[in-house]
């Protein structure tokens, strides 16, 4: 039996804007999360990934629905022991431009959640934040440099390395890679990969690049409109994509070998996502889907299971 | 050979001023592109690759920039030596441009379709309700859904992918010989960037037009592109057609940049090949060859001196020390690792 450390329950999140708008940005999404493996999170611009991802870390309050993390119901928490709970519960976030404070040092960076949380002496935490320059392959002769001395790549390793200081069980990535260059992306990729089997650790790897994220991941989920319309391990969901979604996602991708490139089929969606405000009855992708029958507008919000724990929230497969 | 040669950069260097020094953004660039043709032009942030097209329709900021040498011959004409009225003749009528934030480069407070009969009015003598006829014309040809509703409608009130629709009618608006896309598609998404490539595909068909896609994404050009010029650090460093660069990469850059992006054709992944270090800082170029650093076939001469072009078998030009008759050893080792007999 696979040890679960993140557990997500009926979660909701819901944004209310003027005029009485609502904005349902994770809608009633369950996700079990493995101790040790990288959990895939894909989908495009406005799915609502990456405030699945902010609701999980407790950045915001769910609407609805739990958040279970070590066995502990988060959500419920209030501030204060949250706070030292959520030492465990690490991010890394996309831009390391904005995501580095430029006025502190290194030092100050690196060790900033070990003074928050009063681990260790002054002279202990300095000692951490050199061994965690090392780990993440950057020089301790930086520990005294600004964030404007360093390169993107540099500044997403320094941002590893402060999630690392406080020695984090989980850490979600919330497209940690998308604003570095090609050859960069690699670098930080397997440093990802060597830091989860040193320690053990677990990820949640919310990306929009699907070829990545086949890369990096042991599981992958499929967001479309705050919902997880697909669930499986990655070689399973990258084969049999199962839900019309998926399969025109994976369709679309284009492949950097030019003889596959010419040949390959492309299964087009028809228009566009509608707007996030718009309530749907049913199915979210029905006004693109290529297989919509009337049976749609009656889909519940649940996952099927359609073999090798391969999930799918269609009414195809009911 | 040269006549069929539609435009063609020579030897431009570009350096700007800043409060630190002369940066040299791109040094003796040159390529050529031809007609009907999609050249793509694929480097990292900072290769040059964008300043190099910028300069083709006379966008570089001068200053601080400062052109230092070169030619860039469109129907006999250098560019280079044309005022602000002569080049604003052939710039969205000759030669047009797509960018990549289609939010930043659409008008916020014009209307779509002022916004497109704004470049027909310019070059065109057209009459205004011409002009919105014609408006409407090439929003349908771009597949932007009902255009006499959409035509009236700000930027804002479309999806980015209807936005860069647009402005891609906007740049056909005159029929182009040459559209220059600078990564047209970064900030879309992939099923969004898909229908754009397919669009950009069928207006070369259906017009001839010669395109130049600039990218950073090995992954996205594979389908599009004829040919490919890869630049790196301000060079060109490799420039050959598309296939021979996908399966046959002479420099250890392009090899590199290819092995870095994991595919999703891959069957087993293995531990991601990267390359290590980063690119110089143009501030102080370095004195031999720009990815000697880099480079896992660095020898004696790569760090001492700048390398040459080398033109080989099957018109193909490769800037790398590798090739010369005394690196053959060296070679070998390359063309090993990646799996190729010499």
């Amino acid at each position: 039996m696979k040890e679960k450390i993140v557990e997500v329950k009926n979660l909701k999140k819901y944004f209310y804007l003027s005029g009485k708008r609502i904005l349902k940005a994770v809608n009633n999404i369950n996700i079990e999360i493995y101790k040790s493996e990288t959990f895939g999170l894909v989908g495009e611009s406005g799915c609502g990934k990456s405030t699945l991802g902010r609701t999980i870390k407790g950045i915001y309050k769910p609407t609805n629905g739990q958040v279970i993390f070590d066995g502990k119901d988060i959500s419920r928490m209030d501030k204060k022991d949250m706070r030292s709970f959520m030492l465990h519960m690490q991010m890394i976030f996309q831009d390391p431009y904005s995501s580095l404070n430029p006025r502190m040092m290194v030092k100050e960076l690196v060790s900033e959640g070990l003074e928050i949380h009063k681990i260790g002496t002054k002279k202990t935490q300095e000692q951490k934040v050199i061994e965690m320059l090392e780990l993440v392959g950057l020089t301790p002769e930086y520990i005294t440099r600004y964030p404007h001395e360093f390169s993107g790549g540099q500044r997403q390793r320094l941002a590893i390395a402060r999630a690392l200081a406080v020695g984090p069980k989980f850490i979600i990535c919330d497209e940690p890679i998308s604003a570095l260059d090609v050859s960069i992306q690699g670098q930080i990729v397997n440093l990802l990969k060597e830091l989860q089997n040193k320690f053990g650790l677990t990820y949640l790897f919310i990306a929009h690049d699907l070829s990545m994220i086949k890369y990096i991941s042991n599981r992958v989920g499929v967001m479309y409109m705050g919902k997880l319309v697909e669930l499986a391990e990655k070689k399973e969901l990258f084969e049999n994509p199962a839900h019309p979604y998926t399969q025109a996602l994976l369709s679309s991708i284009p492949i950097p070998d030019p003889r596959r490139e010419r040949k390959r089929k492309e299964i087009p969606i028809e228009g566009e996502i509608p707007s996030p405000m718009e309530t749907i009855a049913g199915c979210a992708f029905k006004t693109r889907c290529r297989f919509k029958k009337p049976i749609c507008d009656k889909m519940e919000d649940k996952l099927i299971n359609i073999g090798s724990d391969h999930f799918v929230m269609c009414t195809k497969y009911c | 050979m040269e006549k069929e040669k539609l435009l063609n950069v020579k030897n431009l260097t570009i350096s700007f001023h800043t409060y630190i020094g002369e940066v040299e953004a791109i040094r003796k660039v040159n390529f050529y592109l031809k007609k009907s043709e999609v050249l793509a032009i694929v480097g990292e942030s900072g290769c040059g690759k964008s300043v190099s097209t910028q300069a083709i329709l006379g966008l570089t900021p001068i200053p601080p920039g400062e052109i230092r040498s070169g030619e860039i011959i469109f129907k006999n004409r250098d560019l280079l030596k044309l005022d602000e009225k002569e080049l604003s003749k052939i710039r969205g009528s000759q030669i047009s441009m797509i960018f990549q934030d289609p939010m930043t480069s659409l008008n916020p407070t014009m209307t779509i379709g002022n916004q497109i009969r704004e470049v027909l009015h310019q070059h065109t003598n057209i009459s205004r309700r011409g002009s919105r006829e014609r408006a409407i014309d090439l929003m349908t040809l771009v597949g932007i859904p009902e255009p006499k509703v959409r035509i009236d409608q700000y930027p804002h009130e479309l999806s980015g992918g209807m936005r860069q629709r647009v402005m891609i009618a906007i740049a056909m608006a005159n029929r182009p010989d040459i559209l220059i896309a600078d990564e047209p598609t970064t900030s879309l998404d992939v099923t969004i960037q898909s229908q754009i490539f397919r669009l950009l595909k069928e207006l070369k068909s259906k017009f001839g037009t010669s395109i130049i896609l600039i990218t950073h994404d090995f992954g996205v050009v594979a389908g599009i592109a004829d040919r490919i010029v890869v630049m790196y650090a301000g060079r060109v460093i490799e420039e050959a057609e598309v296939d021979q660069i996908y399966y046959q990469p002479m420099h250890p850059y392009t090899a590199g940049l290819l092995k870095a992006v994991p595919s999703l054709a891959d069957k087993e992944e293995q531990k991601l090949r990267t390359i290590n270090g980063t690119p110089p800082f143009l501030l102080n170029v370095p004195i031999g060859c720009p990815f000697a650093d880099r480079c896992d076939y660095t020898m004696q001469i790569c760090k001492e001196k700048q390398p040459e072009y080398l033109h080989l078998e099957n018109k193909r030009l490769v800037l790398c020390w590798l090739y010369h008759k005394q690196a053959a050893q060296q070679l070998q080792q390359f063309n090993k690792r990646e799996g190729r007999a010499s």
